[in-house]
């Protein structure tokens, strides 16, 4: 009797909630939820098309407003639009995004990126308007800005979802010592062409300093790097996954079985073993600090144009840089890395489209919403060559606006220089964007649907059995065979074909 | 105490010593626990005040190295936010312990009563809730659509409100009271209302003084939340705010292109834990001496 | 169960001579059926009065949304919502267990959460009666202060600490392995020591915690009865074991049911941080939970995490049925429901 009772309590409820669920929604308030922010904003005037950007940030800039204003000030007279500047705290950014977006809540632009907001997901959902038209209608300035090749990274199945900010595309993989210990310990930076040539300089520093020179932070990180090895790695969230960038047969493999990927876990291991690099790195927080105090002698990122100076800033010692990659690969991560998108609810994507158009092609907007207003919250260094600094008594931290994130925003290339030191960067960023090896595969993204089982199924043994091996805690020798026959049971070999398959139907689409 | 004086049989100053013993051991294995406790606390505190490059070189000490109180000021920039976070969460945390407190112990009295017949049925309904939940996307879907409690302060308030856990402890207890008292009052024509405040709540101040201390704990603690359903930052709780500011220190770090000012990671993760248990230690400090005789004073004669 | 049975005899007893006068329409019947005579009702209204708020929040927050549970059943995309979504049956449980991880992630989160539930009942019945002894000192109020330190010390910051003793560099056990001129032990490569030092680790962190519940349960002991034990010539620990512990059980057996139905579910940050999702540990610290995270942070399949949540509410939810069956059996008083 007594679970009849539950039973019956349970269906009331469900009846209840089913007839609660039924019922239309209470059209949600206002849709954009920065009514808050909006009742202080002066009321938009008659007329003009209200946009809403949502963007990640650090904070709540104080000068928000004044930044918004100043914007809408253009945009109202130029485009007829109010725009209106929805910061979200960077570290709720992707659940806040995804649960709005997966909730249905109308939007306009958002920030999208494969790392961060999940571009192929958002895609894949159908949560992202397509822009084919909307750029040639209302773009023309955007569209005409980067090659067709480059739109073509952000293509899924034919359809651009996504406004690719320009910024450096290839990933130029080197290192940058300290110059202070390349000088004492006489290391001829032109000499050295690939990883294993740092050896001998990083025994000298090991010994003479008494520190483990190459800087990683947990869990480990080893010298594998795809770009650097000629792999279009074609998926970042398949790990395993890449294909040799100049094979025009597009031929994906699975790079752990490749002799790349051996040489680079027997130099990492090696590196490990001989005290190069730490084999039980710090954590984040903890190892950049170690950095700044000295503990380490380099570190091995992307080498971009400016880098040093970028380095300088982080750590305070003076770096040199110089990127290992040759030659250079233009993949479909590289291109696609930060994007800003149009949402599938938005009610006016052709305003949102004109918005963006002023994101990438009118400096004097970019250098708003990035840098704040001139003279208020920087001021000209050197005008003619677009070096700016703070005003002074403001440093980074105690501007009143600083997001310090232009690759956010849309074409960094028109960003003003924060040091003289950095000027000609840009020029040089763009010639590595235009001269990199376009990969075979340049556009293709990976349609995980039919395949997203094998995909979680590999990912957990990737993470298991190939991460040791890669950070240099196991040999090569002694856990690879286990780790590939351990990822093909996991369905490696399936997402291999099926990925082969999409590779192929997207030539015969695509024909070179 | 009072120790004894002579005259005493030999085996009660036997049974004396081995008492004082008895309480020497248990101060000895407290006071050990007590500092494993402790120990890491300092730590975090010591840290949180130390220079970040010699703590990187010489390693954590229990006393700061290098004395500064820079991730303090770092974190502190805008002391205006910090402070309405704590009112926001000092709010949510009164107003949520003290209904939460209320609507549990109501709800767990009938549970606790044999003579209730919807007991078992409703029993399970509560336990239910303890297994099985609907999971993120469907729970931000019904608060922000149906309920329409975006960016309001009670979304962080409600949903904690009725905690099975917690009704089910305050329940056990309930049902241990003797069944003479209520019998008592019965007779004497008292309502089940009455009754329930004025012996139930009365007798069973020790569990709810640990319920209570487990929902300020709750509320004070809680970030998720505010993660969901707060982007009003002016709404922020305290360790929201927190775990959000940690976050942007961690992107500025890892970014760059952020200017040369040098950014606080570990001390300042280490001063933001300060912050954040620093006044809920204060006052639990405070309110032990309350919570210590509501405990006593309940516990014995009723 | 013993109320049912109650019931039962309640709902036999005769009617009240009131009650058979007057002409009851069909519905009073049924409540009276339900609830018995006219004074049982007027009790059982007012019961069911103050639960009323409990089971409307409990209903709004915790029921309605289990309408979600379905999306663990479909392959859930934004546009299309909730109802509008494919159904894919039991597609979304498959990466769970497609692979040799199923049995080990399965065996470690039961078996670490029974190391959990008999460690922390164990050491803080001892740390309850402990701190009872010591209730009328002065230092009782910082002991119980200590204690509850650890809760406010969030996991990441204890895996900074626990690093901070076990690296093999500068860790501070391997320098005093190296004082004892003792082998250094690799403890982050070390997968046998690692359920002790999560044990350890979780023990600490919820003493505070848990021993203050059973504390409260002491507390609230009625002192005569140890005077009478101690009339009868009881020492200290014949009173434990006849009056404190037997007068405890129903909340230890009550707080042991309801771990019993989080067994599937582990505590994420415990087993994620301190480890730092160190690959050569997982074969004793991967749990369900870490094992789901890692399998879907890439992915971010909402479906497939749903699917898993339901998987270890489903299995916590058979065995504390189970759990609590036997219970009732042995004395229903103590049943969970």
């Amino acid at each position: 009797m007594n679970r009849h009772r539950v039973l019956c309590v349970l269906s009331v409820l469900l009846v209840a909630s089913m007839i609660l669920t039924a019922c239309p929604a209470p059209a949600p308030a206002d849709s954009s939820s920065g009514d808050g922010q909006q009742a202080a904003a002066p009321s938009p005037t008659e007329g003009l098309v209200n946009i809403t950007y949502s963007y990640g940030s650090r904070g709540i800039p104080a000068d928000l407003q004044k930044v918004e204003d100043a914007m809408n000030e253009v945009l109202h007279e130029k485009i007829g639009v109010h725009l209106t500047l929805e910061p979200i705290d960077f570290g709720a950014f992707n659940d806040k995004m995804q649960l709005r977006l997966s909730a249905g809540e109308e939007c306009d632009i958002i920030f999208t990126a494969p790392w961060i907001n999940s571009y192929a997901n958002n895609v894949a959902n159908g949560v992202l308007a397509p822009l084919d038209d909307l750029l040639l209608n209302h773009a023309p300035g955007l569209w005409g800005s980067m090659p067709a090749t480059t739109w073509d990274a952000a293509r899924v199945n034919g359809v651009i979802y996504g406004v690719i900010n320009q910024q450096i595309f290839p990933k130029p993989w080197g290192v940058h010592p300290r110059k202070d210990l390349a000088e004492k310990y006489g290391l001829d930076l032109d000499a050295v062409s690939k990883w294993e040539d740092m050896e001998p300089w990083l025994a000298d520093v090991r010994d003479g300093e008494g520190i483990t020179p190459v800087f990683v932070a947990a869990p480990g990180r080893g010298l594998f790097l795809s770009q650097y090895y000629g792999f279009d790695p074609l998926d970042d969230g398949i790990a395993f996954l890449g294909m040799k960038a100049d094979d025009e047969t597009l031929t994906a493999v699975n790079m752990v079985e490749t002799v790349e990927f051996q040489m680079a876990a027997d130099s990492t291991k090696r590196w490990v073993d001989e005290g190069y690099m730490p084999l039980e790195p710090l954590p984040n927080d903890e190892a950049r600090s170690a950095f700044r105090a000295g503990q380490y002698a380099m570190g091995y990122h992307v080498e971009k144009p400016g880098n040093d100076v970028e380095a300088q800033n982080a750590y305070g010692f003076e770096f040199l840089s110089k990127s290992l990659t040759v030659p250079l690969i233009l993949d479909t991560a590289g291109a696609t890395a930060t994007m800003n998108a149009i949402c599938a609810t938005s009610k006016n994507p052709g305003k949102a489209m004109e918005v963006l158009e002023e994101f990438n092609t009118n400096a004097y907007i970019y250098n708003l919403l990035s840098r704040g207003i001139e003279g208020v919250h920087w001021v000209w260094e050197d005008e003619a060559n677009q070096v700016m600094r703070f005003p002074d008594g403001v440093d980074g931290n105690t501007s009143t606006y600083n997001p310090n994130t232009d690759w956010m925003f849309g074409n960094q290339f028109n960003a003003y220089y924060r040091d003289a030191k950095q000027v000609g960067a840009w020029e040089a960023t763009k010639k590595m964007n235009d001269t990199a090896f376009p990969s075979e595969a340049l556009g293709f993204v990976v349609d995980r649907e039919p395949i997203k089982t094998e995909i979680a199924q590999t990912s957990a043994v990737y993470n298991e059995l190939v991460l040791p091996i890669q950070y240099g805690w196991v040999a090569y020798a002694d856990g690879a065979a286990e780790a590939i026959e351990k990822l093909n049971e996991a369905g490696a070999q399936t997402i291999i074909n099926e990925v082969n398959r999409q590779l192929q139907e997207w030539r015969a689409k695509n024909p070179r | 105490m009072t120790v004894s004086t002579t005259g005493q049989p030999a085996h009660l100053n036997r049974y004396r010593v081995q008492a004082y013993l008895g309480r020497f051991a248990v101060h000895t294995v407290l006071t050990l626990v007590g500092l494993t406790c402790l120990i890491p606390l300092i730590l975090v505190v010591s840290i949180s005040l130390s220079d970040e490059l010699r703590l990187a070189k010489e390693g954590y000490q229990l006393l700061p190295v290098g004395f500064t109180t820079f991730a303090y000021e770092y974190i502190l920039q805008e002391p205006g936010q910090i402070l309405r976070a704590y009112g926001v969460t000092a709010f949510v945390t009164a107003f949520g312990t003290i209904a939460g407190l209320l609507v549990c112990s109501l709800l767990a009295w009938p549970l606790a009563r044999k003579d209730f017949r919807l007991r078992g049925p409703l029993s399970f309904y509560v336990f239910f809730t303890l297994l099985f939940n609907g999971g993120m996307v469907p729970f931000y879907i019904l608060v922000t659509r149906y309920l329409g409690l975006k960016d309001n302060i009670f979304v962080l308030i409600l949903p904690y409100m009725v905690t099975a856990w917690y009704v089910l402890i305050i329940r056990t207890s309930f049902a241990q009271l003797p069944p003479e008292l209520l019998d008592a009052a019965r007779i004497d024509g008292a309502g089940e209302w009455r009754i329930f405040f004025r012996i139930v709540v009365p007798l069973s101040k020790p569990v709810l003084a640990t319920i209570g201390l487990f929902f300020v704990l709750r509320y004070w603690n809680d970030w998720f939340l505010a993660l969901l359903f707060i982007d009003d930052s002016s709404m922020y709780p305290l360790q929201y705010l927190l775990y959000v500011l940690m976050a942007n220190i961690n992107i500025m770090a890892a970014n760059p292109q952020t200017t040369g000012m040098p950014i606080p990671t570990l001390s300042a993760r280490m001063a933001m834990a300060v912050l954040a248990f620093g006044p809920a230690l204060f006052t639990f400090l405070l309110l032990q001496k309350y919570f210590v005789r509501g405990i006593t004073i309940g516990g014995l004669k009723g | 169960m013993i109320n049912d049975k109650q019931l039962g005899r309640q709902a036999s007893t005769p009617p009240s001579p009131r009650q058979a006068q007057k002409p009851a329409s069909a519905t009073v019947r049924v409540i009276h059926r339900l609830f018995g005579n006219q004074r049982e009702l007027t009790t059982n209204l007012s019961l069911l009065s103050m639960s009323l708020p409990g089971i409307i929040l409990l209903f709004i927050f915790a029921y309605l949304p289990m309408l979600g549970i379905v999306i663990a059943f479909k392959d859930y995309r934004f546009n299309l919502g909730i109802l509008g979504s494919e159904w894919v049956g039991l597609e979304n449980f498959r990466f769970l267990f497609g692979t040799d991880a199923a049995f080990r992630i399965t065996r470690n989160t039961l078996l670490m959460n029974v190391l959990f539930i008999s460690t922390t009942t164990a050491c803080a019945l001892v740390v309850a009666i402990l701190m009872n002894e010591a209730y009328r000192s002065r230092m009782s109020k910082y002991y119980q202060t200590m204690l509850f330190f650890p809760y406010f010390i969030s996991w990441v910051i204890v895996s900074y600490f626990v690093f901070a003793f076990l690296n093999g560099q500068t860790g501070l056990i391997n320098r005093w392995i190296d004082a004892l001129e003792l082998d250094r032990i690799a403890w982050y490569r070390s997968p046998q020591y690692w359920p002790a030092i999560l044990v350890f680790a979780n023990l600490w962190n919820g003493i505070g915690f848990s021993s203050i519940i059973y504390l409260a349960g002491i507390l609230g002991i009625s002192p005569e009865l140890f005077e009478a034990a101690k009339i009868d010539g009881a020492g200290k620990l014949q009173q434990i074991r006849f009056i404190t512990l037997p007068m405890l059980y129903p909340m230890i057996i009550i707080l042991t049911l309801l771990a019993i139905g989080r067994i599937f579910h582990a505590d994420f940050g415990l087993f994620f941080f301190l480890p730092r999702d160190n690959p050569l540990l997982y074969s004793t610290t991967d749990v369900i939970d870490t094992f789901v995270y890692r399998s879907l942070v890439e992915l971010g399949e909402i479906s497939m995490a749903a699917a898993a949540g339901f998987y270890q509410s489903f299995v916590g939810f058979l065995l504390v049925v189970g759990a609590n069956w036997v219970v009732r059996r042995v004395n229903e008083d103590y049943a969970l429901y």
